[in-house]
């Protein structure tokens, strides 16, 4: 027994493996192909010369760096973040069910978007030229999550359990649906289109300027779990037994819920809500490790975030077709099966949880 | 034992309760070291929130609680976690932990953020589990233990916390007998051989009048009666707070109501007091002489039981038997 202590990781050789070989082969592989799928053909030789030369012909270069390689980062910042916001809320809020936007933060990223483009008939048409992935949608929908994450950190401050928090959250989230409802009533098909494409969410729109900025607002939101891996652990055993760990309840919850909206957040605002990606990855991860623990599940989530975000978006492109569906749709239709797959072979996701 | 009952926690004239509800007034009780003490009362006259107070994780209204030479509430939440360790009645919302890991999480406030157990953790950690006894679950998961297993589990926990006080709130709660008197007994021993200062929030009765050397018996005007168990009993403390009602305290059994005949039992031994026991379920007084005779013989560990009654005697092999041919 003593060396099943002295020489206790928490990593198995078995999950080890699967972490630090397994996965980022498979990322790395679903990149090239992913860059490789597009209405487009384009033959693998001419795909890694455009990678690492700038000899090939120009359309070919052009569709690769200008589409699809922008489209591929984009997915890998989308799946890595959702994922890790996905897994902090069920911690947080010790709810299987919880996702990236329990806290209201898409919603409120929903109603600034909607209020930019449905007032459009109220204020005056001048919106009609705005496209998905454009700063000014951008910027209102981060001002929209923002107002919504500012009012549940007061919340949050002056209440002390985690689960009035996530029933807040849940009522701003109908609140401000209810208020894109109204908003709805009153505005043209034209600007109700518009806001419905936006909930579509839409990957492939965004430059390199924009994705520099969603890089580093995503790397900082993902370095700062380094740090809450402690008290994410301790809080497995329920608030109490987690403060009566040494770990700072309060400081903790807003540093999570700081972390939560700057992956969701600056996501939601770059390329509109993503559903599902956030609640089920940290089923499958603990699925596939077989453990709770944060120190793997953090890595774990990231790897198979992004795996599970570039096979979508290939599903969406349709090989073959000139047609792209939406990514939101995809997200749910080819994960929700996977989901109830799991939760059937396992039978009770609690034991996984 | 250097350092054998000194004072671990301290109360000054300590008022608890809420904002507006004062549930436990002018507490001025001591915790010390090598002793298990039994926090009890009535449901609802404030045993959590004085466990809550004394943890840090409420404050008090009036008065301080002192850890060692500290104030408790001027400590900060790692100070009081390497002091002070919990063991609550809520559970774990994952399964998917091994008994290893939740144990390993008792170092948590000695570790630093990435939760690197140093050898000298791994050290502690293998010693608690040898003392409690959990080396054969070490890397079961969490959902396969039962009750009984997961409580020493979260007992492993608290001790590698390696705080000098430990508190409990109703650690034998949903076990069954013989989980409930293996836990008292480990509470004991830790009392006892690791000197810590253990408080036991309990409605064990039973077992904490033969196991604690304190009561802190909550009284139902707002006061801790601070006493050892026998002298509660004797004074009727414990009468008055729980209002028993068909338990007789003072001989630790329940009270029958005695209508039937008298009968001679002759015996000794356990023959004689379970017979005893099954003859005053049935109403029966037992005394020196009566005009019913029982006599219990024990032979080779098997019993027998001669029963003489209205000249007749009658030999019968179980107590059973006995009862229906007294009837």
């Amino acid at each position: 027994m003593q060396l099943q202590i002295k020489n206790g990781s928490h990593l198995t050789m078995k999950n080890r493996l699967i972490l630090g070989i397994l996965l980022p082969i498979a990322v790395i592989l679903l990149l090239i192909l992913n860059i490789s799928i597009g209405s487009v053909s384009i033959p693998y030789s001419a795909l890694f010369e455009s990678l690492f030369t700038d000899s090939i012909k120009t359309s070919w270069y052009n569709i690769i760096w200008q589409f699809r390689m922008p489209k591929a980062i984009t997915a890998t910042l989308v799946g890595a973040g959702l994922s890790v916001c996905g897994l902090q809320m069920q911690t947080l809020f010790r709810n299987p069910l919880a996702g990236p936007f329990v806290l209201g933060i898409s919603s409120g990223a929903s109603m600034g978007v909607a209020l930019l483009v449905l007032s459009g008939s109220i204020i005056g048409g001048f919106v009609h030229y705005l496209a998905v992935g454009s700063w000014v949608v951008v910027i209102a929908a981060s001002l929209g999550s923002f107002s919504v994450l500012m009012v549940v950190m007061m919340v949050s401050i002056r209440i002390k359990d985690s689960m009035s928090l996530l029933i807040v959250g849940l009522m701003f989230g109908s609140t401000t649906g209810a208020l894109v409802s109204v908003l709805q009533y009153f505005s043209n098909a034209q600007e109700i289109q518009l806001f419905m494409i936006w909930t579509f969410g839409n990957i492939g729109g965004l430059n390199w300027e924009e994705i520099t900025v969603m890089f580093i607002i995503i790397l900082l939101g993902l370095l700062m779990n380094i740090i809450l891996i402690k008290p994410l652990n301790a809080l497995l055993l329920g608030e109490n037994y987690a403060r009566s760990m040494g770990v700072n309840i309060q400081k903790n919850r807003i540093l999570i819920i700081i972390s939560t909206s700057l992956l969701a957040g600056s996501i939601t605002a770059f390329c509109g809500p993503i559903a599902f990606i956030g609640m089920a990855v940290p089923h499958i991860v603990r699925v596939i490790f077989k453990t709770s623990d944060h120190r793997v599940l953090f890595p774990a989530s990231i790897f198979v975030g992004i795996i599970i975000m570039l096979m979508c978006d290939m599903v969406a492109q349709l090989p073959g077709s000139e047609y792209t569906l939406p990514i939101n749709a995809i997200t749910s239709l080819l994960g929700a099966p996977f989901v109830i797959w799991i939760i059937l072979r396992k039978r009770n996701i609690a034991k996984s949880f | 034992m250097e350092g054998q009952f000194t004072i671990q926690l301290e109360t000054f004239d300590l008022t608890i309760g809420y904002e507006k509800l004062v549930v436990l007034s002018q507490l001025n009780l001591q915790l010390k070291k090598g002793e298990l003490v039994c926090l009890m009362g009535q449901n609802g006259t404030g045993k959590s929130t004085l466990l809550r107070t004394i943890s840090g994780v409420q404050k008090p209204i009036s008065g301080e609680v002192k850890v060692g030479d500290d104030i408790l509430n001027k400590m900060n939440v790692t100070d009081i976690a390497q002091k002070i360790s919990l063991v609550l009645t809520e559970k774990p919302i994952t399964g998917n932990l091994s008994v290893f890991e939740i144990i390993s999480m008792g170092r948590y406030p000695y570790l630093g953020w990435n939760v690197k157990l140093a050898s000298a953790d791994k050290e502690i950690i293998e010693r608690a589990v040898e003392q409690i006894n959990l080396t054969d679950l070490l890397h079961k998961k969490l959902y396969t233990l039962s009750d009984g297993q997961l409580q020493k589990v979260m007992i492993a926990r608290a001790l590698v916390q390696e705080g000098e006080i430990m508190l409990l709130d109703e650690p034998t709660a949903h076990l069954d007998l013989n989980n409930r008197v293996e836990i008292m007994y480990l509470l004991r021993k830790l009392a006892k051989d690791m000197n810590k200062a253990i408080l036991i929030a309990t409605h064990e009765l039973d077992l904490a009048l033969q196991m604690a050397d304190k009561l802190w018996l909550l009284d139902n005007n707002k006061r801790v009666l601070d006493s050892i168990p026998e002298d509660l009993v004797l004074n009727g403390s414990l009468d008055t707070v729980f209002g028993h009602k068909g338990y007789d305290l003072k001989t630790g059994r329940v009270a029958h109501e005695m209508s039937g005949e008298m009968i001679k039992l002759i015996g000794d031994g356990h023959g004689y007091l379970w017979t005893k026991n099954a003859l005053e379920r049935k109403g029966y007084n037992i005394g020196n002489k009566g005009t019913i005779e029982i006599k219990v013989q024990e032979l080779k560990e098997k019993f027998s039981w001669t029963l003489k009654k209205n000249g007749n005697i009658k030999n019968v092999s179980t107590i059973e038997n006995l009862l229906h041919s007294i009837d």
